[in-house]
């Protein structure tokens, strides 16, 4: 056992600097960090190019979120009615949802998560596609496979993507935290570090399904571009194919909860149990597709 | 068919550097084009379009320096050539011409960032603080990479 986790911290320590050498790896860095930054620029600018009174853009960014958060929770009736429906008073939990993210906690910082939530999914097979297909595509897995068991290779592969996303996204936000307690000073500190530590681990818990389907991709496909293409694709099919299947039959939605689009905005929700259950889910899902991978990989002809 | 050894990340940067290189050339052209129109304006000689007209009265009304708008122009042109050469000295894995044009151009990326940030008034900049965050975080990475991390890889 010792042995197996010595293994596999190696494997980790080699993936990651192999990252910083590849060119996937410096795409993915640079990608990562210029997108998150890119979003947070979208949702600071029209405060603070002076566009819009802040008070009016509170306002429209609750009725934002709150139309989002009804789309994303699969609420029934009709997509194009929920904003009617929200000012009428029917949806009251979304509404109070919406409120509490930009009324209660930091604005400016739960907008630029909702909006990282969305786009990292996209980013994060980016670094990990080429974790084992890499190596199957030029046979380079022969020469490390009589040192190693295939358990720890893949289990290391996973942890050294997993490290060096979490990396990346703890500069992220630390950087967005920095900029708006320094630059903007529309929060506290206060107000600004807890909630930025919660964002934080709801985006590390988030990352980790996506990192876990990146590997299985990797693990399924012998091909680094068709394994990109496999997880980006699914990451965009899902809800592409859940929505337009609900506006034919209401229960399809819920093949949105293939990957955790379904649930990924509870990690942020103002009830901790709710909180708890997303992170569970996101786990589960991860560990679904870790198994997968690890089954395939047992049993691959290499 | 030869196999190359170069590592796959030189490869990245080096199509980075050669984008990095076409947007930097692009803003110091305008930067220079700008400060001709100005001294076209000051001496009578600009064109009669309206539109270029109110563009170079915005631009003075401004308060901004033309000799400053010339800085930035000759500074991102430098960047945009080193950017340029460091692309073929990466790929061909050269010392001089990959590590130390790839170093120039980062040094010269980040100066035309802060120096923008402190003389262009903030209607040119088109954007918030946290897009000159952004604009040094490429320069910043690149000089880690050709530093530290490609140190060894750039030796021919």
């Amino acid at each position: 056992m010792t042995t197996m986790l010595r293994q596999i911290l190696i494997h980790a320590r080699n993936s990651m600097s192999h990252s910083l050498r590849s060119g996937s790896g410096v795409a993915f860095i640079v990608l990562t960090i210029l997108a998150g930054l890119a979003l947070a620029n979208l949702a600071f600018a029209p405060i603070e190019l002076g566009f819009i009174e802040l008070e009016q853009f509170r306002d429209n960014a609750a009725q934002g979120i709150g139309l989002v958060l009804s789309l994303a929770t699969l609420q029934q009736g009709d997509p194009e009615a929920m904003l009617g429906r929200m000012e009428s008073g029917e949806l009251v939990e979304m509404t109070m949802w919406a409120r509490y993210l930009v009324l209660e906690k930091p604005m400016l910082l739960s907008i630029t998560v909702l909006l990282l939530g969305l786009i990292l999914p996209l980013l994060l097979p980016l670094g990990s596609f080429a974790a084992i297909s890499g190596d199957v595509q030029h046979r380079s897995i022969r020469y490390v496979l009589p040192r190693t068991t295939r358990t720890s290779l893949l289990l290391g592969r996973l942890l050294g993507c997993l490290l060096l996303a979490w990396i990346l996204i703890t500069a992220l936000v630390a950087a967005i935290v920095m900029y708006l307690g320094i630059v903007l000073s529309l929060d506290s500190w206060d107000a600004l570090i807890p909630w930025g530590l919660s964002c934080l681990g709801a985006l590390l818990v988030l990352s980790f399904p996506y990192v876990c389907l990146g590997i299985l991709c990797s693990t399924l496909c012998r091909v680094p571009l068709v394994a990109l293409f496999a997880s980006t694709g699914i990451t965009v099919a899902v809800p592409l194919i859940a929505f337009s299947a609900r506006a034919g039959l209401e229960p399809l939605g819920k093949l949105l909860y293939l990957l955790p689009w379904g649930y990924s905005h509870q990690l942020l929700s103002p009830d901790s149990q709710t909180v708890s259950q997303a992170m569970l889910y996101c786990l589960g899902h991860g560990l679904v597709f870790i198994a997968i991978a690890l089954h395939r990989f047992r049993r691959a002809d290499l | 068919m030869a196999i190359s050894d170069r590592p796959g990340g030189l490869t990245a940067l080096a199509v980075l550097n050669g984008f990095f290189a076409l947007a930097s050339a692009a803003g110091a052209l305008q930067r220079l084009v700008d400060e001709s129109r100005i001294a076209s304006y000051h001496a009578g000689e600009l064109e009669e379009r309206r539109w270029l007209r109110r563009r170079v009265e915005d631009l003075i009304e401004s308060g901004i320096d033309p000799v400053n708008l010339q800085i930035l122009g000759v500074v991102g042109t430098v960047a945009a050539l080193a950017l340029a050469l460091s692309v073929w000295g990466l790929l061909a894995r050269k010392k001089w011409v990959g590590r130390w044009c790839s170093t120039l151009g980062a040094v010269s990326l980040g100066t035309v960032s802060v120096l923008a940030m402190i003389w262009l008034p903030e209607s040119m900049l088109r954007g918030t603080g946290i897009s000159i965050v952004r604009q040094l975080f490429y320069p910043l990475f690149m000089l880690f990479l050709v530093q530290v991390i490609f140190r060894k890889d750039l030796v021919r």
